[in-house]
């Protein structure tokens, strides 16, 4: 391969860079003045390139109209989400308000203007050939000598802006020292707002530029886009403006390059920019074994199991049930109940990290994916169908180890990022890697065959139905003894404080790769038993939507109890239902309803009750029967309850960045 | 410290009930499958699905329809193509020229199963279960088939649902099958296969004859299985693999290859590239390139490997591509790519001014790439290979397919190469069971479309099936040429039929 090849494709990319800058110089900036990560930056810049379109090329206006309608768009989105998320306090509360915010509008655009892709964006430039650099074999089109022109202006003017402008050198004092800068009069609140808007401004006019260079406008596309903005704002360590645009050019550039060298596979460009992730964060040391405000989820964390009469209904009312439900359901009822255990198994994994640890993870339906391609590959290779699930649960754990290796030593934000990012580049690299998930991109996983050994009468949904319920039920006592003895004392003390966890002997960051392990487990368990339950493992069910609205499930039905998880895993089964029927087409706006639907009640549960239905359902129940507390464990609430979070489990309260 | 129940709680409840009344609408359907239903199956549970009675109905044959009308639900032995003979380009000498005859048809449908293999020994058989499916006639009243398209999502084929849907609802209009309507249930796997999985299972569950026109390729991959399984046909689908029980009347790699490189070498392109979208599969994916490495050869022109693009079907830019490709001095392409993709390949081509000759697959005849408004102008002189017949020919099934939909659909109408398949598909399906007689069983209906011998399709050059699973899904091995013109292909060649080895 020729020098001067190498040298076109990273010129190549150019353009493609400066984009990735543009967005992520939006991200940092909004974190630099509220610490949140705005992992909805895409999806704003999708939202304006929507509004773009329809004004310019469905209503035949200016192409200038579409470019203030779309901005103005994405203003107003950033403003409305800092009026959300200063309500909140902890970075990784504030972040994951940004999902919702990202599933809000994947929803809305999807109903508006439909999933199709293949939409016609707005073109701000002509098409053709506007710069021909034989010599270097490089030629750039209109749209991205457009692109590269705007960027560069955006970046001279930030630079002029935060230099001399009152307001930038305001920006500038929050984001550095909030407090002295409160002290000398800065309105933090009003810089804050300003710098969401500029910051959802930069992710807007990013989408309006890119559609067209891209060449589609879709719901997914410029989400997915975004992690290369992450990666590029990682490198600038989430502070340095200069540094993130550097990042975002050399990816750009790098990419191509790779991409050929390596024989040009899908998804390589995803790769790159998870790997550039994983490293920015080793490299970077910060925040590792301090406390940080609001490092870990505001949830309640998971409740012991009940005691006295409840517990002897639990042992006993639990099998009856079982047995009753396997007596009279149909193999089709099998198949649904079946389906709802093991996805309420994947909510569990959920509990357990976000209920117990404190942590956030982006990427729980990969970990499925693996899990089920695990096992797969265990039945490959001779395994009984059986044993080939905790094998599939263990390939998942172990890539749990290797993406929780260097998120986990930093704060919950990172593995939040990492685990977003890996999410991505699943979706675009990992799913396509044929050792992993076999030709053509599935691994059969035949279900048991009990009716042999059982005898007629009794079906195989059934009797899966049965595994399944076993699974269930032995995860969540799992789960819930785990809060009991030394580990679970140990977690319970990590939410609240790192360095007094450390100080009494632990090790925080072991603890919580133990716990990130246990839970990338236990989304395999449920992955490999999907797979059973298909007939086959296969990734298109685990894409970064499912990982995201899975913890979205997850919180708004509650992670501080097994029930809730029961209620999450009914919510993902809805969610799935084929909508239509009988001999009529099928309607996207329904699907996307559900979407938009999702991220309201996220945000709802995020704003108003982090502990989610179970938990609002159990302080309802405790208003009707006050002093309630027959747990017996003196805090009010009862069994499959949770109660509201207090200071002395969801950590400390949020200072740092925010005056 | 315990909280109260606040303002906020009251109003977070408010939209928390709406977020789950909203599910339990959607839940209604989850809820009607936990009751218990004696007759339903499982996929993996049961070999068949039930039929519950033989049927006495179903004497009077429908009425023949004439030239012009899809679904000629002709009596077994009838010349099933109406178009007449040599009406089409695909009947022209290149193609293989002899017709379906009626003895060919009355022998399939009196032959019996074609697929013997009916045992599932592993599979629990639920209790009412006794005889296997391939031997049961249909229970009374309509025919239930069903059809999974992925209609939404991203990429969609909501083309092909129009097609069968609109088929049926004629062939109901004309009184259906020996005097049996046809039911369709029509699913949608919304590019998920964990609901496209559950809507296989409860339309058999409900008791469907075959499953038609199914056009969902992210839960293919899985269905042959509960096809063999359950013992249940498939009669059209995008690209399943060689089954007993699966049919499919696309075209395939060897035969896109062999016609587009011959073309293209005949161009004079000395220096070709080729781009597909990778199928993620290695061994598929040699094959592929194989397919145009060998027909370049035969021309003497050599397919570089370092001119050759697997790409995914989600790339979003073609600038590397094109790079790569114009610095190694390129002349040729031939590309296997979906609408979207052409549209963006032709962007980065136009940027990069650059116009080698370039043979796109038929997924170009689209409305939506040959009009669109940024690069429409500039596909104009691109060529086109198709198995089938290009839209706006005015020959066979192609007049009546296009305006059966724009009748159907109005101005939601969606016509292209996926459309045309099913409508294929369902044509053939509609045949066989007519030829299967007035009480057929699922053998009756595979044997009939075993016996499928230079069948006009009215779409593509005649279809010789026969008992192999190969010959099931490999059957249609001749690719026309076309060019863009006007905004419309119009067809340059006859169909070429590809005799070589299969990979």
């Amino acid at each position: 391969m020729s020098g001067r090849l190498l040298v076109s494709l990273a010129l190549s990319g150019l353009p493609l860079g400066a984009m990735y800058a543009l967005q992520a110089m939006g991200i940092v900036l909004v974190y630099k003045t509220s610490t949140t990560f705005n992992f909805a930056q895409g999806a704003i810049g999708m939202a304006a390139a929507f509004i773009a379109s329809a004004v310019s090329v469905s209503l035949g206006l200016p192409v200038v109209v579409g470019l203030v309608a779309g901005l103005a768009v994405g203003v107003l989105i950033g403003l409305g989400m800092e009026v959300s998320v200063r309500r909140l306090d902890g970075e990784l509360s504030r972040t994951v308000l940004t999902l919702a915010w990202l599933l809000g509008l994947q929803g809305v655009a999807g109903w508006l203007f439909g999933t199709t892709a293949g939409r016609r964006p707005m073109n701000l430039f002509p098409s053709g050939t506007a710069l021909n650099i034989d010599e270097l074999g490089v030629a750039y089109g209109w749209d991205q000598v457009g692109v590269l022109v705007v960027v560069a202006a955006v970046a001279g003017g930030l630079g002029w802006f935060f230099r001399t402008n009152p307001l930038g050198v305001a920006m500038r004092a929050v984001a550095g020292e909030p407090e002295a800068a409160r002290l000398l009069g800065v309105r933090a609140t009003r810089v804050r707002q300003v710098s969401w808007m500029l910051g959802a401004g930069l992710g807007a006019l990013s989408g309006i530029l890119v559609t067209p260079v891209l060449g589609t406008l879709d719901t997914i596309t410029l989400i997915v886009f975004t992690i290369q903005a992450l990666a590029a704002a990682v490198v600038g360590g989430l502070t340095s403006l200069p540094l993130t645009f550097a990042g975002g050019i050399a990816l750009g550039m790098a990419q191509p390059v790779i991409g050929r060298l390596l024989g040009s596979p899908p998804g390589i460009n995803e790769l790159i920019a998870l790997v550039v992730i994983l490293v920015a964060l080793l490299v970077r040391q910060r925040g590792g074994r301090v406390d940080v405000a609001g490092s870990s989820l505001q949830t309640r964390p998971v409740r012991a199991l009940p005691t006295g009469r409840a517990r002897i209904a639990l042992w006993f009312g639990l099998p009856v049930a079982l047995a009753g439900v396997v007596a009279v359901v149909g193999p089709q009822g099998a198949f649904n109940l079946a389906d709802l255990g093991i996805w309420s198994i994947a909510v569990l994994s959920i509990v357990l990290l976000t209920g117990v640890v404190g942590q956030i993870s982006l990427c729980q339906a990969v970990f499925m994916a693996i899990g089920g391609f695990g096992a797969g590959m265990a039945v490959q290779v001779g395994a009984p169908s059986l044993a080939a699930v905790p094998l599939g649960a263990l390939l998942a754990t172990i890539a749990a180890v290797l993406v929780g290796l260097p998120a986990l030593r930093l704060r919950g934000l990172e593995l939040a990022v990492a685990t977003l990012a890996l999410s991505f580049a699943a979706d675009r690299y990992l799913f396509r890697f044929e050792p992993l998930v076999g030709g053509g991109g599935t691994r059969p996983v035949p279900r048991p065959g009990f009716a042999d050994q059982v005898g007629a009468g009794v079906t195989g949904a059934r009797w899966f139905l049965v595994v399944v319920a076993v699974a269930f039920v032995l995860v969540g006592l799992f789960v819930a003894l785990l809060r009991r003895g030394r580990t679970g004392a140990a977690l319970t003390a990590m939410r609240g404080s790192e360095v007094a966890t450390s100080a009494v002997g632990f090790s925080t960051v072991s603890l919580k790769l133990r716990g990130f392990a246990l839970s990338g487990f236990i989304a395999g368990l449920a992955g490999a038993l999907f797979a059973m339950l298909s007939g086959g493992a296969s990734s298109d069910t685990f894409t970064f939507t499912r990982s995201i609205s899975l913890l979205a499930f997850a919180l708004i039905a509650g992670v501080g109890s097994i029930p809730g998880a029961v209620l999450g895993g009914a919510i993902v089964v809805l969610s799935t239902l084929s909508f239509g029927g009988g001999s009529e087409l099928a309607d996207s706006g329904a699907a996307s309803l559900v979407t938009a639907f999702t991220g309201v009640a996220l945000a709802g549960t995020l704003l108003a009750a982090p502990d989610g239905v179970a938990g609002l359902a159990g302080r309802l129940t405790q208003r009707w029967r006050p002093g309630t507390d027959d747990d017996g464990d003196g805090d009010g609430g009862g069994h499959g309850e949770v109660v509201a979070p207090d200071t002395a489990t969801t950590g400390t309260p949020e200072t740092a960045g925010v005056a | 410290m315990q909280r109260r129940v606040t303002g906020s709680d009251r109003i977070l409840l408010g939209v928390l009930a709406t977020h789950l009344v909203l599910s339990m609408v959607f839940g209604a359907m989850f809820l009607q499958g936990l009751r218990s239903d004696e007759q339903s199956v499982t996929v993996q549970d049961v070999p068949a699905a039930a039929g519950s009675s033989d049927s006495g109905a179903g004497d009077a044959a429908a009425e023949p329809s004439g030239g012009a009308t899809p679904a000629p639900a002709t009596s077994p032995g009838a010349t099933t193509e109406p178009d007449g003979a040599g009406s089409t380009p695909g009947e022209s000498a290149n193609a293989p020229s002899q017709q379906q005859t009626g003895g060919e048809q009355g022998e399939a449908t009196s032959g019996g199963s074609g697929s013997g293999d009916s045992g599932d020994d592993g599979g629990e058989a639920a209790e009412d279960q006794q005889a296997t499916s391939d031997e049961e006639p249909l229970p009374e009243g309509p025919i239930k088939i069903g059809t999974l398209v992925t209609q939404t999502g991203a990429i969609n084929f909501r083309s092909a649902a129009q097609a069968t849907k609109a088929y049926i609802d004629r062939v109901n209009a004309e009184g259906g099958v020996h005097g049996r309507t046809i039911e369709l249930l029509l699913r949608d796997d919304g590019l998920d296969p964990a609901r496209g999985r559950r809507a296989v299972e409860e339309m058999l569950n409900e008791g469907v004859f075959a499953f038609v026109g199914f056009t969902a390729p992210l839960t293919e991959p899985s269905i042959n299985p509960t096809l063999e399984q359950n013992e249940i046909p498939l009669v059209g689908a995008f690209g399943i693999t060689a089954s007993d029980w699966g049919y499919m009347f696309n075209g395939f790699y060897e035969s896109f290859g062999w016609t587009s490189s011959r073309f293209l070498a005949d161009e004079g392109v000395q220096t070709p590239g080729l781009i597909y979208i990778s199928r993620q599969d290695d061994e598929v994916d040699a094959r592929i390139e194989e397919s145009w490495i060998r027909a370049f050869d035969s021309k003497g022109v050599t397919l570089n490997p370092d001119n050759i693009f697997g790409v995914d079907v989600t790339k979003a830019n073609y600038d590397d591509v094109v790079t790569s490709l114009r610095l190694n001095g390129v002349d040729g392409i031939a590309t296997s790519i979906d609408q979207t993709a052409v549209i963006r390949l032709q962007q980065s081509l136009n940027r990069a001014n650059f116009a080698p000759v370039h043979a796109a697959s038929q997924l170009a005849d689209d409305p939506k790439v040959l009009g669109d408004p940024d690069v429409g102008a500039s596909l104009e002189g691109t060529f086109v290979y198709s198995e089938v017949n290009f839209l706006g020919e005015q020959t066979g099934q192609m007049p009546t397919y296009e305006q059966a939909v724009r009748d159907a659909f109005g101005e939601d109408a969606e016509l292209n190469w996926a459309g045309k398949n099913n409508w294929v598909s369902t044509r053939l399906f509609i045949e066989a069971l007519d030829a299967a007689g007035p009480d057929p069983t699922r053998g009756d209906l595979m044997a009939a479309l075993n016996a499928f011998s230079d069948h006009q399709t009215g779409m593509s050059a005649p279809l010789t099936i026969g008992e192999t699973p190969t010959s099931h899904i490999r059957n249609n091995r001749c690719v026309k040429m076309g060019v863009i013109s006007g905004g419309q292909v119009e067809p340059i060649s006859d169909f070429d039929c590809y005799d070589g080895p299969l990979l």
